[in-house]
C-alpha cells in the first residue's frame, strides 16, 4: 500500500540526516536552520522521533563518540530513508508547482 | 558547579522515562540538553520540562517498542486490524439470523431459572442486537465493537486501544457476565477484546497491519471471518439441539463454513505470521469448548468469571511479556549492528 505523507518534524530530521550523520545537537540545530527557526525540535520530542524512525528503518546508528565526557551518536539516512525522502520531497514539490501554476494562472503571482 | 546541579535536575526528569529507553537514549539525551544550556542556567526551562514529561509519558503508555520484519509484532498488527472485523462480522451474521428468523427458536429446559432464560431467550431471539431494552451492556458492546472497526480501519491505535478498554470495563463492571453462560458471543467479544488489547500494546497497531495487508489478504481475511462467524453460530445451535424440538439443521452450511476456516488456516500455517495468527485465533475456540463442554453435560449454570476471563487474560498478558523481550532482544541487536530479524 502506498506511503503516507510524513509529518514536518519527520520530514525535517530526514532533510537534515540527507547530506551527512548528525548526532542529537546536530540534527537540533540542523532541523531549526531548514526550516528557518520556524520549527524549534525538544530533545524529548526528537528522541521519540529518532526512536521511532530507527525502527521503521527509516535511519540507522552510524557510530559512537564521546566528546568532553559525553556520548555523541550519530545518526544516518537508511536506504528506505533515502527513498521514502525523495517520494515525500517530490510529493511536497508537485503540489508546490501545482498551486504556483494556477496563482500564476489566475494572475495572482506578478 | 552550575553545570553539575543542571545536569542532575535533567538526570531527575529523564528518571521519568522507561529504564530500557533510558538505557538507550539517556546519556545522549543529557548531552544534547546541556549543549542547548544557556551559560549559567541552573533549571531546566519551562519548555523542557512538559517536553520530557509527555515524552516520558508517552514511552510509558506505549510499552513495546516493536520491529517492523518481527513476524510476531507483525502478525499482532494484523490482528488488530481482524479481530474487529470478527465482532462485526458477528454483529451482522447474529442481525441477519435475526432479520431472517432462522433457524427457529428451540424450547427452554424448565429446570433453567429466570436469569438464564432471559439469557438464552436474548440468545435465541437476537435480541441483543435490536432490543433497546435489553440494557445490560450487549447494546453497548455491538455499537463498541462497529466503532472499534472504524478506528482500526482509520489507522488510530490509541482510539482503538481506548475503546477495546472501554468495551471490557463495560462487560465486566456492567455485571453482563452474570447471564452470559449461554451467550457465547459475549466470551467471543471478551477473548476478542482481550487479545485486541494485547496486539494493540505489543504491536505497531493497525496501521503497520494495514501496510502488510495487500487487498487480496484483505479479502481473505474478510471472507475467512465471515465464515468462521457463520459456522461457528450454526456449531452453537447443533450443540443445543438436545434441548429444543427436532429442526432441520443446516448441516452442509457447517461443513462447508468448516472447510473454509480449515482451508484458510492450512493456508496461513504456511507463513510466519500465519502461525502466529493461526495460535491467536485458536485462543478464542475457548468459550466454544467451555459451552460445548457445558451442554455435553446438560448443565447450564453460569460459568464463574474466572474460569472465563483467567485464561485469555494469561494468553494476553504472555503476548506483551514475549513481545516486550523479543523487542528489547531485537533492539539491542540492532543496535549492537548484527543483522535485523527477516
Amino acid at each position: 500500500m502506498a506511503d503516507r505523507p510524513m509529518q514536518e518534524p519527520t520530514f525535517l530530521i530526514l532533510t537534515a540526516l540527507a547530506a551527512a550523520p548528525q548526532h542529537g545537537y546536530g540534527i537540533l540545530t540542523a532541523v531549526r536552520s531548514i526550516s528557518a527557526g520556524r520549527v524549534r525540535l525538544r530533545a524529548g520530542t526528537l528522541y521519540a522521533a529518532l526512536d521511532r524512525l530507527l525502527t521503521a528503518g527509516l535511519i540507522d546508528v552510524d557510530r559512537e563518540e564521546i566528546v568532553e565526557g559525553r556520548l555523541r551518536r550519530y545518526y544516518v539516512l537508511s536506504s528506505e530513508g533515502h527513498r521514502r525522502l525523495l517520494a515525500e520531497a517530490e510529493r511536497l514539490q508537485a503540489n508546490a508547482t501545482a498551486a504556483v501554476t494556477r496563482l500564476r494562472a489566475a494572475g495572482a503571482l506578478g | 558547579m552550575t553545570g553539575s546541579a543542571l545536569e542532575r535536575r535533567y538526570r531527575r526528569l529523564l528518571a521519568a522515562y522507561p529504564l530500557v529507553y533510558r538505557r538507550r537514549h539517556e546519556d545522549e539525551m543529557l548531552a544534547v540538553l546541556l549543549s542547548g544550556a544557556q551559560p549559567g542556567q541552573r533549571r531546566p526551562r519551562p519548555a523542557e520540562i512538559a517536553d520530557l514529561l509527555v515524552g516520558a509519558m508517552r514511552m510509558r503508555l506505549r510499552l513495546v517498542q516493536p520491529y517492523p520484519g518481527d513476524a510476531g509484532a507483525d502478525a499482532l498488527a494484523i490482528f488488530t486490524v481482524v479481530a474487529p472485523l470478527l465482532l462485526v462480522g458477528a454483529a451482522v451474521v447474529t442481525l441477519v439470523l435475526h432479520l431472517a428468523r432462522f433457524p427457529p427458536t428451540p424450547g427452554i429446559p424448565a429446570s433453567v431459572g429466570p436469569a438464564l432464560r432471559r439469557s438464552l431467550e436474548a440468545f435465541y431471539t437476537h435480541r441483543h442486537i435490536l432490543e433497546l431494552r435489553y440494557t445490560n451492556g450487549i447494546d453497548f458492546m455491538a455499537r463498541a465493537e462497529i466503532a472499534l472497526a472504524i478506528a482500526a480501519a482509520l489507522r488510530l491505535k490509541a482510539v482503538a486501544l481506548a475503546l477495546t478498554a472501554i468495551t471490557l470495563g463495560w462487560w465486566i463492571f456492567s455485571g453482563q457476565y452474570e447471564f452470559s453462560a449461554a451467550d457465547p458471543f459475549d466470551e467471543f467479544f471478551l477473548i476478542c477484546c482481550l487479545l485486541q488489547a494485547a496486539a494493540l500494546l505489543a504491536s505497531l497497531g493497525p496501521r503497520r497491519g494495514l501496510q502488510l495487508l495487500t487487498w487480496k489478504s484483505l479479502t481473505v481475511l474478510v471472507a475467512a471471518a465471515a465464515a468462521l462467524t457463520i459456522s461457528w453460530t450454526f456449531w452453537m445451535r447443533l450443540a443445543f439441539k438436545g434441548f429444543g424440538p427436532s429442526e432441520s439443521q443446516p448441516r452442509e452450511l457447517v461443513a462447508a463454513t468448516t472447510a473454509v476456516v480449515l482451508i484458510g488456516a492450512v493456508v496461513a500455517l504456511a507463513s510466519r505470521p500465519g502461525r502466529y495468527l493461526v495460535s491467536l485465533y485458536a485462543t478464542m475456540f475457548y468459550p466454544i469448548a467451555l459451552y460445548l463442554g457445558s451442554v455435553a453435560e446438560n448443565d447450564l449454570r453460569p460459568i464463574p468469571l474466572v474460569v472465563k476471563i483467567l485464561p485469555p487474560l494469561i494468553v494476553g498478558c504472555g503476548i506483551i511479556v514475549v513481545a516486550r523481550r523479543r523487542s528489547d532482544r531485537l533492539g539491542s541487536e540492532q543496535r549492537s549492528g548484527r543483522s535485523a530479524p527477516a
